[in-house]
């Protein structure tokens, strides 16, 4: 009977998250699903299905494809350097000898506490032409002849965007990878050295196997935060060739917030949704090993047989 | 006994109406003070409290509840707003790259109605046909003009181009073989560390209101003349006559105000002046072609409970007493003629080394052509620029570069005919 009365309490305190997912989260998402098949005039406030439209739109489009080997190739850019550089230092900041550790990490975790905004504009000067304080070492280093405009190439514009996206961060990867790395017990490592492992051994055969769930965790959601770029990429360069640095987001916003074409933002937003989908199922079955996640039918959520 | 009805009837209607019409134009209109009342107004503008305040001092009894709002946010609040049609404010901003969107709505009033055309009957053409919508109906009002000219450094301009005079100066660049000349003989005297023109995308500002819009009624077209701002683009990009420094970049403010850039073309609302260094060294030149950039238009919520007051705002924003202040206070061109040219016979701006800035902005303003540009005209406009710099600098030929434009304008707006 108290059993019962304290699941009664317990409903009543739920309550208030599930009225405001229902409202903040859900009701935006499906009603969004709904637009994506019609044309909303928003000035005029009229609303008509149009079937699949949006959604031929945006597949025949170019520029929507475009925009998304971009966010692709700036995601490989800056995700390959923030993992390994991330990974790296942790293990640097496991080493007893380095003086001063939680110093460093919170130094490493500072850009992330930077808005994107403000570390978009501060890479565009940075990278600007010609005048920008890179531009200037590079010149007073005699590295370069003449300034280099690196809004003015795809592939530099893309890389300094990655760099920005890698800068902001690898400090926030850190904590994610120094965590893993305290879990796993010494006992382990004293073990292999008993039996002869070396450090490379022992890092191989211990620490990244056992850092596996770490590793898929921050991988799927890199993908996901990865794709959603939209501010640093925005931020930086505003007129590079080709758009080659024009993001997913960023095309969904200017559909929706700038032409005001909210039923075609909506069709972008799940074309989004799918893409990421896709890639954190493929990303979880590269860095496991295993196929896509599944319960079996006699595992329970709580993780036992 | 029907016809002495009839008669009757069309007695007392014709009475009525003479009447009515006796009392409109006998009834003298309320004096500023007797009104009174408060109404909301959004803007982005941040100029706007100036108004405000002038409008306050003329009309005590009204109180303006002004709410400004920055940057991209202010667009999708308001179009937010206007679509709930909760919490919508009497008298919202547009600025000129937005306008378009909002005015074709309904939502809006038809200022006609209100008695807005005896407020702009002295108005530059052009600065009317802005605030219309593609039926022509007048939705929005502005209270100042942006006209485009050839900003440059005196003492620099006097050292590369002999004179420092804007008549004179307008005169060495009336057109653009004259400017291509002169580019040149400033690269080569100054070995290529000093240049007329900043970058490729200058001439489409220049050129962009002389040329018939890409999209005209929904159709797109290509007035040939485009082909001549790639022609001219060509030229300047293939012999090196741009500095390349990008508009609005910090680069490109320093280089004008040290004089290594002599000329940046820009509205008269320009904010990239160092005053501090430049103050009475800055000129602004008529250039080739008479084109704009930016505007603000204040239109009236069509559902609006205080229509009269606002109208009563938008009275006070058009006339000379507000138009001279602003002029004074912000240097903001008048939109309305009478004013420039009542001031013009003896304005001199001490900031612009004495220049009679009104008589250089009233030969622009009143040689813009009438175009109601649409939710397509400015960013056709930006999309050919894009496209047209890249395609030189690239090496595209003429073909490909509309191609690219046109594959740009259907992506974002597949209804446009003819793409």
């Amino acid at each position: 009977m108290v059993l019962k009365n304290r699941a009664k309490y317990a409903y009543f305190f739920i309550t208030p998250f599930f009225l405001a997912y229902i409202t903040f989260t859900l009701f935006p998402i499906l009603y969004s699903f709904y637009l994506s098949f019609t044309e909303l005039d928003p000035l005029g406030g009229t609303i008509k299905f149009v079937k699949f439209n949006n959604y031929i739109r945006l597949f025949t489009s170019g520029f929507f494809l475009q925009s998304f080997l971009n966010t692709l190739a700036i995601w490989i850019i800056s995700i390959v350097p923030q993992l390994t550089l991330a990974m790296v230092l942790s293990l640097l900041l496991q080493a007893k000898w380095i003086r001063g550790r939680r110093l460093f990490r919170s130094i490493f975790y500072f850009p992330n506490l930077v808005t994107p905004v403000t570390i978009g504009v501060l890479f565009g000067m940075l990278f600007s032409h010609p005048g920008g304080a890179i531009n200037n070492i590079l010149l007073m280093l005699n590295l370069t002849k003449e300034a280099v405009h690196f809004e003015n190439s795809p592939i530099l514009s893309r890389m300094v965007i990655g760099l920005a996206i890698c800068w902001q961060n690898f400090g926030y990867n850190i904590l994610f990878f120094t965590a893993g790395l305290n879990s796993i017990s010494s006992t382990i490592y004293e073990a292999a050295e008993i039996d002869g492992a070396n450090a490379w051994q022992k890092a191989t055969k211990i620490t990244l196997p056992l850092m596996r769930p770490i590793l898929i965790y921050v991988m799927i959601t890199s993908v996901i935060g990865g794709l959603q770029m939209f501010d640093v990429s925005k931020m930086v360069f505003t007129d590079v060739p080709g758009d080659r640095t024009t993001t997913m987001v960023q095309y969904m916003y200017e559909s929706a917030f700038e032409r005001w074409q909210i039923s075609f933002g909506a069709s972008v937003s799940y074309g989004i949704f799918l893409i990421i989908a896709v890639l954190s199922l493929l990303s979880y079955r590269v860095v496991s090993g295993n196929p896509a996640p599944r319960l079996h039918k006699h595992q329970t959520i709580g993780g036992g047989n | 006994m029907k016809k002495i009805l009839s008669i009757l009837l069309v007695l007392v209607l014709v009475s009525s109406t003479v009447f009515a019409a006796g009392t409109q134009e006998t009834a003298a209109p309320a004096k500023p003070q007797e009104l009174s009342g408060t109404f909301t107004w959004w803007t982005f503008f941040d100029q706007a409290p100036f108004l405000k305040e002038q409008f306050e001092a003329a009309y005590p009894n009204i109180k303006v509840n002004l709410e400004m709002f920055g940057g991209n946010e202010y667009q999708t609040k308001l179009m937010t707003t206007i679509m709930s049609g909760q919490g919508v404010p009497d008298l919202m901003d547009l600025e000129e790259g937005y306008v378009y969107k909002f005015i074709e709505s309904d939502k809006f009033a038809d200022l006609s109605k209100l008695g807005g055309d005896a407020l702009v009957k002295d108005y530059y053409s052009w600065a009317v046909a802005m605030g219309r919508d593609s039926k022509g109906v007048l939705k929005g009002i502005c209270d100042n003009v942006s006209p485009v000219a050839f900003w440059y450094i005196r003492s620099a301009m006097q050292q590369w181009l002999g004179t420092s005079n804007d008549v004179e100066i307008a005169a060495k660049l009336s057109d653009w073989d004259k400017i291509l000349t002169v580019a040149r003989d400033v690269k080569a005297k100054s070995n290529g560390t000093v240049f007329l023109l900043p970058n490729l995308g200058e001439m489409v500002k220049v050129e962009g209101y002389s040329i018939t819009p890409f999209v005209r009624d929904g159709k797109f077209n290509i007035d040939p003349a485009w082909y001549n701002v790639i022609k001219l683009m060509r030229t300047l990009h293939s012999e090196g006559l741009v500095a390349n420094l990008g508009s609005w970049s910090g680069e490109w403010a320093t280089a004008w105000n040290s004089g290594k850039l002599l000329i940046r073309v820009m509205p008269s609302w320009d904010f990239f002046a160092d005053w501090k260094v430049n103050t009475g060294n800055v000129g602004v030149a008529k250039p080739p072609k008479n084109s704009y950039e930016g505007g603000t238009y204040r239109a009236i919520y069509a559902d609006s409970n205080q229509k009269a007051l606002a109208m009563e705002f938008l009275k006070f924003m058009t006339s000379a007493q507000f138009q001279t202040a602003n002029l004074e206070k912000n240097n903001q061109m008048p939109a309305n003629r009478s004013v420039t040219l009542a001031l013009s016979k003896t304005y001199s701006a001490e900031r612009f080394g004495g220049q009679n800035l009104l008589a250089t902005y009233d030969a622009i303003s009143s040689n813009i052509k009438d175009i109601t540009p649409d939710k397509y005209t400015r960013r056709a406009q930006n999309l050919f620029s894009k496209y047209a710099q890249e395609g030189v600098r690239n090496g595209l030929s003429d073909e490909q570069i509309m191609a690219n434009l046109k594959k740009a304008l259907k992506d974002e707006y597949p209804e446009i005919l003819g793409l």
